[in-house]
């Protein structure tokens, strides 16, 4: 595949900008916690761009994109807080409320969004490349780092768990 | 029987080599399981690819104004498209015949006069669907 690499991290942020954020928000259901690993993301873009090797430019963003994703996760499990509140709490409480239009067009998936949450995070993640950002089989397995039989693998279980919840 | 299930979601996504579409086409032609399985997939596939689009928080990015660009690409959409072709056809097809195991490709371009393929090389304009209301009438 040949594909332009952006050059700056400021032209990664202008071109790639909505899709790590609807990325993350589709993983974490949460425009805050979205919003925070999109910044995370282009900070460790910003680092490792002087050190990058031509090759999958999406492959390796989406690579740093999922480790940030779960190394938050890690940090969320490690720290001693209260239980997280349910689903809907955690929306109602978003620190910036969009706009009726911007709330209505979120409620359209909803019942989508939720029922992606409680797909496991390794099939989660595999659905919403394929389907939400729109990477190849090729390219999901070098973000995950893991064989394209096991991508397959990942995104048949999670539409299969996905086809149950909302059945 | 053993079921390739596995083969449907990659096949919607155009992602089986040549032999393994060949698998399936010869399964699905006489699985009415694995038609009902494909359609199911199929839904949940469509239901993910239409979530709306989430538009950044102004001010995420500073200075850096992002650039519209399609969130997806348009890869895999003509392939879901013929799909979604596909399975209409077969799902109606499974409704009108009384034995769904019997159903064949074959079977579905003499019938309803449809050229149906599982190959997802098949771009929608060759795959002519008919009009489902037409077929239930």
């Amino acid at each position: 595949m040949t594909e332009s690499v952006p050059l700056t991290w400021e032209e990664v942020a202008r071109v790639y900008g909505r899709k790590i954020y609807n990325f993350a928000y589709r993983l974490t259901g949460n425009p805050d916690d979205a919003a925070d690993l999109v910044q995370e993301v282009l900070l460790r873009v910003r680092r490792g761009l002087a050190s990058y090797q031509p090759g999958s430019f999406e492959g390796w963003l989406w690579r740093i994109t999922r480790n940030a994703f779960l190394d938050d996760v890690r940090k969320r499990n490690r720290r001693p807080i209260a239980p997280l509140p349910d689903e809907i709490d955690r929306w109602e409480l978003a620190s910036t409320p969009g706009s009726d239009v911007e709330y209505s067009r979120i409620s359209l998936g909803d019942d989508i969004q939720k029922a992606l949450l409680e797909v496991p995070i390794e099939f989660r993640e595999a659905v919403v490349l394929c389907d939400v950002i729109g990477l190849s089989y090729e390219e999901i397995a070098i973000a995950v780092s893991v064989p394209i039989g096991t991508v397959r693998s990942r995104i048949h279980r999670g539409r299969k768990i996905l086809k149950d919840l909302l059945s | 029987m053993t079921h390739p299930t596995e083969l449907i979601s990659a096949y919607l996504d155009g992602e089986l080599t040549r032999a393994e579409v060949s698998q399936l086409q010869a399964h699905m032609s006489s699985c009415g399981k694995c038609v009902a399985d494909m359609e199911g997939l199929q839904k949940v596939r469509t239901s993910v690819r239409s979530l709306p689009l989430i538009e950044l928080p102004p001010g995420l990015l500073g200075d850096a104004e992002p650039v519209v660009v399609p969130l997806r690409r348009n890869r895999g959409f003509w392939v879901g498209a013929a799909a979604a072709g596909v399975a209409v056809v077969i799902a109606v097809a499974t409704m009108l015949t009384p034995q769904p195991t019997s159903l064949s490709v074959n079977d579905l371009n003499s019938r309803f006069g449809a050229r149906v393929s599982l190959d997802p090389a098949f771009g929608p304009a060759k795959v002519a669907v008919p009009d489902v209301r037409d077929l239930t009438e």
